[in-house]
């Protein structure tokens, strides 16, 4: 549904996408994650053709961004960073005003604006002014602004900035439902969490450049990170447990840490069997045991060398 | 589309009760504390102003001073005092008086078409008054000149019929300009052919004086030596005929400033990104804004004349179709005039300052506070280039002139010009940026 290829946006001297290119399948929730001003919002404007690409190419359902644009905007919803909310509208006039502007009128509008207030849990606020909505509630209509006509792919730039973590997982939940539906998402965001319990796959955007892609468990193979089996034992079977481990191949390093055995492995989870298995036929039983998997936050920083929220 | 974008403008400006206040009441209002300052409001004290206390300093023949200071009297315009020109500066500095007039000894020589210097005068704090006091005197004194030479001529013994004795040119004044009077005069009375050398000089100095004051400023009921009422100046006016289409031309460049300023204010809350990405036509946006602009324009126009029909019993002139095609030649050329800089200024707060020093400018130097013609040259050479002067013209030809549809049409296509350019230097301005992409 969307295909970047090699695209280039700079901004006088800054570049902010630099040959970026990637590719995202029907009915996928693509993120791209990475820091402000990392390039994101950028790229999702070179794609909703609010920009013209310096260099490289990019098509959305087909159609080439730059060559036909306005094919381009009758496929596409585009959910922008702000509350790009008329306040002093009300909800059900928001949606109809939207509505309209893509050619929706009468009996089909009402359906549609009548199912998204539903799906947004505003049927009862739809004649309300919006100004007097509490955060969440604008940040799921501002969502449903973006859905109003159906489209194809939907673009959603870091849509829960501001708001709480029960509103947060409202609007991942309305995500999900939508894309359940068929609905193609690229979403950016600099939320860790948010993208790792949201998208199939995962681009680490930064300097305007990818610098990783894939879902979860491919970027952190792609990076070489770890898991880590953390296992309490009675303090003299600790060293005799260690050196045994150490010499599987799949193990990277085992170590006693704080009392505690730290295996540090590809797979942590495929471990436990056997590690179970050899404690057994010694005769020891766990204490305790502990696998630590390596986060998006890890593997950003050793990416990028900064925090996301940075 | 463009539908879809106004109606969403008229529905944001509706429910947003300040932008309500500021379009239509606060003009509204200030146009009420006028009416309650002239004494017009509810019609309870009368349409028209309150009577102007003025001193009259001289002593000028028999002949012209009962006629000026009755007519000043009738008109109900003026309180005429004569004084000596201490007592008339003392008035005038007290503010008793609004103003003295100084009328020159010779003023006899007004009938053989001399010119005479006639002193006002003016109370520096009524400085409109005082000004209303010096066009109607003048015209006033025109007009006394114009039937004194009729009867001068007709009569040259003394100037008057006797007491009981037939007056056979009484019903020459009624409805007629001079030109008229001296042709009737010329076609019937043989007699008075010695005189016409003399009188078409005096006409040729009426002529002259006239066309400084055609149209006239202010009109004025005369009642002339027959007794009889001649409308030759036209109906007595309400100030609310001079003042409100100037407030309204004034209140319109405001609307007209914050309709266009709405481009800044779509951008900073993320809704014009939103509009961007919407399939609408390359200039879509710009024009939704020029139309809403527009019938926010007329609408306010609309409820301030209602208001001062209704209210302060001003005039719309003779011709609503007139007012109307001023009322929307008005509008749709205020609504253009903001565009460009809207385009050109970064963001809402240096559009709002930059199009208020604009608006008060070109207001002060347009005419929408004092009249242009008592501007200095300068001022008024450079007012003669404001969109709201060609504005301002226009309801007073239609308001103060009475004048019609089809003698107006100058005047709008004067005004649809304007808006033509401004739109075409807005898109011009749009284009050059990059269309919808420099909007961003």
């Amino acid at each position: 549904m969307i295909r970047v290829s090699n695209l280039v946006k700079s901004f006088g001297d800054l570049r902010a996408v630099d040959d970026l290119s990637f590719a995202v399948g029907q009915g996928e929730i693509f993120g791209l994650l990475g820091p402000n001003g990392a390039g994101k919002t950028t790229t999702i404007s070179v794609l909703a053709t609010l920009l013209p690409a310096d260099a490289g190419s990019a098509t959305v359902c087909g159609h080439d961004v730059a060559v036909d644009p306005a094919a381009v905007r009758r496929r596409i919803g585009v959910v922008p960073q702000e509350l790009a909310l008329y306040e002093e509208l009300t909800a059900e006039q928001n949606l109809n005003t939207f509505g309209r502007l893509y050619g929706l009128e009468g009996p089909r509008l009402k359906s549609r604006v009548g199912e998204l207030l539903e799906l947004a849990e505003l049927a009862e606020h739809a004649r309300r002014p919006v100004k007097g909505f509490s955060g969440g509630m604008k940040r799921r209509l501002n969502i449903m602004l973006g859905l109003v006509h159906a489209p194809d792919v939907l673009f959603l730039d870091e849509p829960t900035v501001g708001i709480d973590a029960q509103a947060r997982t409202r609007i991942l939940d309305l995500i999900r439902s939508m894309n359940a539906r068929g609905l193609t998402v690229l979403y950016t965001t600099h939320y860790l969490e948010e993208a790792e319990h949201l998208c199939d796959r995962i681009g680490v955007i930064d300097h305007g450049r990818l610098a990783a892609l894939g879902n979860k468990e491919e970027l952190i193979r792609q990076i070489g990170e770890s898991d880590v089996v953390r296992v309490q034992l009675p303090t003299a079977a600790l060293e005799r447990a260690a050196a045994t481990a150490g010499a599987w191949p799949d193990v990277s390093l085992a170590e006693l840490r704080k009392g505690k055995l730290e295996i540090h492995c590809r797979d942590g989870a495929a471990l436990l069997p056997r590690l179970q298995a050899e404690l057994s036929a010694g005769g020891l039983g766990l204490d305790q045991l502990e696998v630590i998997r390596p986060n998006l936050e890890s593997l950003y920083l050793k990416i990028t060398g900064r925090a996301l929220r940075e | 589309m463009l539908r879809v974008l106004v109606l969403k403008d008229i529905r944001r400006w509706w429910s947003d009760r300040q932008a309500v206040v500021v379009t239509l009441l606060l003009p509204l209002l200030l146009t009420g504390v006028l009416g309650i300052s002239f004494g017009g409001f509810g019609g309870g004290g009368g349409p028209e102003m309150e009577a102007i206390p003025l001193a009259l300093v001289g002593d000028p023949p028999t002949l012209l001073k009962e006629p000026l200071e009755r007519a000043l009297r009738e008109s109900g315009l003026f309180t005429p005092v004569w004084c000596d020109s201490a007592e008339a500066e003392r008035l005038v500095r007290k503010g008793e008086a609004r103003a003295a007039v100084l009328l020159p000894g010779d003023l006899q020589d007004l009938l053989s078409g001399e010119r005479v210097a006639i002193g006002v005068w003016k109370d520096p704090v009524s400085v409109f008054q005082a000004d209303i006091v010096e066009q109607i005197l003048r015209r006033m004194l025109l007009r006394v000149q114009g039937g004194e030479a009729v009867y001068v001529t007709a009569w040259p013994a003394d100037g008057f019929p006797a007491e009981g004795e037939p007056d056979p040119f009484g019903d020459l004044f009624e409805g007629d300009s001079l030109v008229g009077i001296w042709r009737r005069i010329r076609d019937s009375s043989p007699e008075a052919d010695a005189a016409r050398a003399k009188f078409e000089a005096i006409l040729d100095h009426q002529a002259a004086l006239s066309d400084a004051f055609d149209p006239p400023a202010v009109s004025l009921q005369v009642v002339d030596r027959t007794g009889k009422v001649a409308e030759e100046f036209g109906p007595s006016r309400n100030m609310f005929d001079y003042i409100l289409p100037g407030m309204g031309v004034f209140f319109l460049m405001f609307a007209a400033a914050a309709a266009a300023g709405d481009l800044h204010r779509e951008r900073a809350a993320g809704t014009l990104r939103r509009l961007l990405v919407a399939p609408l036509g390359n200039s879509d946006l710009l024009v939704g804004k020029w139309l809403f602009a527009m019938l926010n324009g007329l609408l306010q126009l609309t409820v301030l004349f209602t208001a001062g029909r209704l209210l302060f019993k001003m005039s719309l002139g003779p011709d609503p179709l007139a007012l109307v095609m001023a009322a929307v030649a008005t509008s749709a050329m205020l609504a253009s005039l903001f565009l460009p800089l809207a385009l050109l200024t970064a963001n809402e707060k240096q559009m709002g300052t930059i199009s208020t020093g604009v608006t008060l400018f070109m207001a002060l130097v347009g005419g929408n506070f004092i009249n242009v013609d008592q501007m200095p040259p300068v001022l008024q050479a450079v007012g003669r280039f404001t969109p709201n002067y060609w504005a301002n013209l226009t309801f007073n030809d239609i308001i103060v002139h009475g004048r019609g549809a089809a003698d107006i049409l100058p005047r709008i296509a004067v005004l649809f010009g304007i808006a033509a350019a401004l739109l075409a230097v807005a898109v011009a301005i749009y284009r050059r940026r990059g269309g919808k992409v420099g909007l961003l």
